[in-house]
């Protein structure tokens, strides 16, 4: 009997480290932040205006617990201090969003992502016609396992580096396997996700 | 173009890409340029029950060894400090802390690797869990079965004041150093001068109090200095480091290239049936999903589907009702008792997602040494390694819940053979145990062993 612990999906098997297999993928038409397009009311990953920097600082008096009932997820978590502006590499991954709005680009930090240890991405986000990403646009990062029907453990929380750059740290991909990234600019009271898989041995 | 007809145009694409969904739902992948962990190891050395792992199977093998350096821990500035050790070592083995004659040690005996060899725990009470290893705590990214806590530190307050527990209290315990001439001395050493406003007087201003007689002007203190404490504690406890075990033996010979197949110390170091074993493991089993890396833990949280105290569904929310607690915590990582709030543990803490999909989900427990630990799982439901396999193997009396939305597990069908190989590998995790006055009772107890070693 065959369990199906067995590898995920039928991406071929290169050596490798911990290490990530990509595929440039292609949205599947998932532009709409709507609730019906994630896998729970808590999926939505961490997000960040584009011209203000999130949340609030650390705080000295006991942590408020979330209400109850609330769908909202926990305080995400303070920005860095500074987020340096940044570069990315020739390797970073590239998809264009849903729409052809914007084109994506995004890289881990350290340039792999670690065994089930909280990482960091860098991403860049353009208009299709070079133009540089409005000061209000918000972007949202976030990843799940798609054949598990579960997401990450952590919220993501996005900062902004630079017009149209930014880092989205505490993102934690915890299991082998079929793992789908997708991040999400909201602009104008409408969202375009780009998308890709990512293979976790 | 108008902005109402620009949103007319993105709406109608967005319709097109949903037709197009199936189509593209399936793109090639391809290969990063990461590096290969079981480039290492040189195929040629492998002993014949390892000669068929394929290169994602070698590459998990070869990241089970070594362990890495100990991570620091930001929260805690005296996590390596030593007289603070000494007085946690003291603590430990304390009964006096608690009214009822309970130490750290009733259920984390250093003669059973640091645990209690019951299913669940017994203090003054009955506990609701199965006591774990304190050994190599200071790794674990979460602390407890459902991560309540997020460093040694802040769960030692737990079971001290927990009334199953050790029933005791934060001022007993500050009294108990206090008023005990080489605990106050090695707390001196660690800490400098005993608080003065928690010096004896009458009335004594570390009596034991109500939950309602609040003693409000003068609780700051008492919770700095016992947070004081408490750190010590943890600083003794990151010296429960495990040793190498058989299996770092093993896979440094591949590696380097030492030892011959016969040799205890070199690829000798596993048995054919561990070797074996460790095939299954990394391969068919999928024990790896989750047991990753060299702790063989992804730090993380899963639901198995075990049948609750109701003989049927999984009743304990476990992760999910931690969460909160957690967050909540003023003595997590970055609450105002850490001594750096702003640290990567801190923004995890914050971080924390909740979903409904935790209810049930327990920590993946880390391996080294698990051979030494019996009872296992969360509630100590299976008296052996066996019975643990077992259930991996058939699934008997499991939830049909699944794993999150899917039915990961799956039986395995590895049949008496294969589990008893499997198993064989699991012992051969058990460490070397150290000749070090650390890990006994400062009274003098020696360490003893009574189970795991590299069964062939």
């Amino acid at each position: 009997m065959k369990s199906s612990f067995a590898r995920n999906g039928s991406a071929p098997k290169p050596p490798s480290g911990p290490r990530l297999l990509l595929a440039t993928m292609l949205l599947a038409g998932a532009a709409s932040m709507t609730a019906c397009d994630r896998p729970s009311d808590q999926s939505v990953g961490g997000g960040v205006s584009s011209s203000a920097s999130p949340s609030s600082s650390p705080s000295a008096v006991p942590v408020t617990a979330p209400p109850s009932g609330t769908v909202a997820g926990p305080a995400r978590a303070s920005a860095p201090a500074t987020v340096r502006t940044f570069e990315l590499g020739p390797d970073a991954r590239e998809a264009s969003s849903a729409d052809g709005t914007y084109r994506v680009r995004w890289e881990p930090e350290g340039g792999a992502i670690p065994d089930a240890e909280p990482f960091a991405i860098r991403l860049e986000v353009v208009r299709a016609d070079g133009k540089p990403l409005a000061g209000d646009a918000r972007i949202l990062v976030d990843a799940e396992m798609p054949h598990h029907g579960h997401g990450m453990n952590l919220v993501p929380v996005v900062s902004r580096a630079a017009p149209g750059k930014f880092v989205a740290s505490g993102m934690l991909m915890h299991m082998p396997g079929r793992w789908v990234v997708a991040i999400d600019v909201e602009e104008d009271g409408l969202a375009e996700r780009a998308q890709w898989y990512v293979e976790i041995e | 173009m108008s902005r109402s007809s620009e949103r007319w145009r993105r709406l109608a694409l967005r319709a097109l890409h949903h037709a197009c969904a199936l189509l593209v739902a399936v793109a090639p992948s391809v290969a990063s340029p990461d590096s290969f962990a079981g480039d290492e190891i040189d195929r040629k050395r492998l002993p014949p029950e390892l000669a068929a792992l394929d290169d994602d199977e070698l590459g998990r093998l070869a990241r089970m060894s070594p362990l890495p350096p100990l991570a620091e821990d930001r929260s805690n500035r005296f996590a390596g400090n030593a007289d603070a050790a000494e007085l946690g070592h003291l603590l430990f083995f304390e009964s006096r802390i608690s009214p009822k004659g309970v130490s750290c040690a009733t259920c984390h005996q250093p003669e059973r690797y640091f645990t209690d060899g019951k299913a669940l725990a017994e203090g003054v009470g009955v506990a609701r869990r199965n006591a774990p290893t304190v050994v190599d705590s200071a790794r674990r990214r979460w602390i407890g079965w459902d991560g309540k806590f997020d460093s040694v530190w802040s769960q030692a307050l737990a079971p001290i004041e927990h009334p199953d527990e050790m029933g005791s209290s934060r001022e007993r315990l500050l009294r108990t150093v206090r008023d005990d001439a080489p605990l106050r001395s090695a707390f001196e050493r660690a800490f400098g001068a005993f608080p003065a406003a928690l010096a004896a007087a009458t009335p004594d201003p570390l009596a034991d109090r109500s939950a309602s007689e609040s003693d409000a002007p003068r609780q700051p203190v008492v919770n700095e200095t016992t947070v004081l404490v408490l750190k010590a504690l943890a600083a003794y406890q990151r010296k429960l480091a495990s040793g190498p075990t058989p299996l770092d033996r093993f896979i440094a010979a591949l590696k380097d290239g030492g030892g011959a197949v016969g040799e205890a110390d070199g690829l000798g170091a596993l048995s054919p049936a561990a070797r074996r074993g460790l095939a299954t493991f990394v391969g068919r089993g999928g024990c790896y999903q989750c047991h990753r890396g060299s702790s063989f833990t992804d730090e993380e949280f899963h639901a198995l589907g075990l049948a609750g105290a109701n003989g049927r569904v999984p009743d304990d929310p476990a992760r999910l009702a931690a969460l909160d607690f957690l967050q909540a915590n003023p003595m997590n990582s970055a609450g105002s008792f850490s001594d750096e709030r702003d640290s990567p543990k801190a923004a995890m803490v914050r971080g924390l997602r909740r979903s409904g999909e935790l209810f049930g989900q327990f920590r993946t427990p880390a391996l080294r040494g698990v051979a030494l630990t019996p009872p296992f799982m969360h509630d100590g439901r299976f008296a052996s390694l066996d019975d643990v396999v077992r259930f991996y193997d058939t699934l008997e009396g499991a939830s049909p819940v699944g794993h999150h939305g899917e039915m990961l597990l799956e039986p395995l069908g590895l049949g008496e053979e294969g589990r008893a190989d499997l198993v064989a590998f699991l012992r051969a995790l058990s460490p070397d145990l150290p000749d070090s006055g650390i890990w006994v009772n400062p009274s003098g107890t020696p360490m003893r062993t009574g189970q795991g070693g590299n069964e062939r």
